[in-house]
This record gives C-alpha cells, sequence and structure tokens, in this order.
C-alpha cells in the first residue's frame, strides 16, 4: 500500500468505514509507515468533530440538565461514578 | 486547574482537568458549551427528540466517569466526546434495528431539501462561525453522490460494504466517492488551525 492509498484509508477508519479485512490490511501498513501513519490518523480525527460542527446546535430541554447534575453531585457525595450509563 | 476557579474562560482542556478532579461546575460548564452540537449529532443520527435527550444526559454521565481516560495528548476534549457521541447514537440506532425506517426518513428528507446533508443549517446560522462557514462551503461543493455515501458512514455507521449493499451500488464505486469526497474536505481543512 503507498502513501497515497494509507491516506485514503486512514480517513475511513477513522470513522470506522473499513470492513475487517480491510481494517486488517490497514493495520498492517499503519505498522510499517510508524509515526508518519500515527501523526496522520490523528489529523483524520478532526473529520469526526468537522462532520458534528456543520450542524446546527439543537439545544436539549432545560430539565435534561438540572436532572444530570443533580446524578453527578450525587455520585461526588457518595464519592463514585455516575451509575445507569454505558460506562 | 486544583487551585482556581471553573469559570466559563476557561479552555475545554482545563475543564477535563476539573472533571477528572471531581468537580461538577466543570462538566457543567462542558454541558453549556458544547450540549447544542451533541444533541445536534444525535438528533442526526436518531431522529427522536425524547430519545436525544436522554442519550445526551447518559453521554455526559459517561464523560465525568471516563474523564480518567482522557489524555490531552491523543486530541482535543471536542473530538473525544464528538467520537463518543457518535458511537452511542450509533448503538442506539442499530439497537432500535431501525435502519428501515430512518432510510424512509432520510428518503424523505432528500427528496424535500437537495441539500440534505446540511438541511438543519440555516446561513444566519452558518455565519456565526468561521469554522462552520468553511465547513458548509467544502461539504456544499462535494457532488451529490459524494455526500450521500459519507452521510451513510457518519451518520448511520455504515461500512463501505453495507453501504453498497444497502444502495446496491458496486462497492468500488462506493469506494470512490467515499475517498474523494473525505480527500476533498479534508483539504479544505488544512487551513484551519488545530480547533478540534
Amino acid at each position: 500500500m503507498s502513501f497515497e492509498e494509507f491516506e485514503n484509508k486512514s480517513r475511513l477508519y477513522v470513522l470506522g468505514a473499513l470492513d475487517e479485512e480491510e481494517t486488517a490490511h490497514f493495520q498492517e501498513a499503519r505498522e510499517q509507515f510508524g509515526r508518519r501513519a500515527e501523526e496522520f490518523i490523528r489529523e483524520c480525527r478532526k473529520l469526526n468533530s468537522v462532520f458534528a460542527l456543520s450542524l446546527r446546535p439543537n439545544q436539549p430541554k432545560p430539565d435534561t440538565k438540572a436532572r444530570l447534575m443533580a446524578k453527578i453531585r450525587d455520585a461526588v457525595n457518595r464519592g463514585g461514578n455516575c451509575e445507569g450509563n454505558h460506562g | 486547574m486544583t487551585t482556581e476557579n471553573v469559570t466559563p474562560e476557561c479552555t475545554d482542556e482545563s475543564l477535563m482537568e476539573a472533571i477528572q478532579e471531581r468537580k461538577p461546575e466543570a462538566l457543567e460548564t462542558l454541558y453549556d458549551r458544547y450540549s447544542g452540537i451533541l444533541k445536534a449529532l444525535i438528533m442526526r443520527i436518531i431522529h427522536n427528540e425524547t430519545e436525544a435527550d436522554d442519550l445526551l444526559q447518559e453521554i455526559y454521565m459517561e464523560v465525568w466517569n471516563q474523564a480518567h481516560n482522557f489524555s490531552a495528548a491523543k486530541g482535543k476534549p471536542l473530538g473525544w466526546m464528538v467520537t463518543l457521541t457518535r458511537r452511542r447514537s450509533i448503538d442506539r440506532l442499530r439497537k432500535r434495528q431501525a435502519y428501515a425506517r430512518v432510510e424512509e426518513r432520510l428518503q424523505h428528507e432528500t427528496e424535500q431539501q437537495p441539500e440534505a446533508w446540511v438541511h438543519n443549517t440555516t446561513r444566519e446560522d452558518i455565519l456565526l462561525s468561521d469554522v462552520r462557514q468553511l465547513l458548509y462551503e467544502s461539504i456544499n461543493t462535494l457532488p451529490r453522490a459524494q455526500k450521500e455515501a459519507i452521510e451513510f458512514a457518519y451518520f448511520q455507521g455504515m461500512s463501505q460494504r453495507e453501504i453498497a449493499a444497502h444502495t446496491n451500488i458496486p462497492l468500488g464505486t462506493i469506494k470512490t466517492r467515499l475517498e474523494l469526497g473525505l480527500k476533498k474536505i479534508s483539504e479544505s481543512l488544512k487551513g484551519l488551525k488545530d480547533e478540534f
């Protein structure tokens, strides 16, 4: 894989658009290109933010923040993490 | 950060440090700063207002719980949160097994508004930010077929193969559309500072 091909695959990789076999080939090339590859991938990760920023902000309902902060403060008082999420 | 107060002027990195130190007001500031953007992303993926607010709350709880895993050396806090939000939203979409319904809705939206990629962005909103202006221009100069391929990949979390199967378009064509589209967008962003 040339570095130009690697660049194209990197953009797809950060979006999760490569399938399993392509990901395996990509990872081989990533090792081969080393630091140069890591720097390029880090640059590509900006794409994730770019698409989100292209959307008009959509404000949540005010009670969403109130519920969130109540849970966070409860977690702080208990000295632990919030419960009931994916984490 | 330990001795500093959390203020609306704090950088994202400082806020993440304060969250790592378990300061709720830091999460609150981060919420005020980005909840609108993150909810817009969730909405674009799952298309349900009530569910979007619930998921947004879960994501901020995860930011709180997982803050110790964030490393400024690996990227910006906004990028980290957007990645988390996109992943959780796509997980939710898949759990609902709603591909068919979403597809119908997207198709309807596309028919209603040809510029569906940024259909919830108005010129007025865009002008609020130079960055958003640049993004708007770069995305909207893409050929429609490239935009649609990127839309399936980004907003529905589909692989190239899944997009090809879903749209009944040859895999090679989908690969070309995605690669060209993403390359053009990346190149248009080169002038931007390291903002996200």
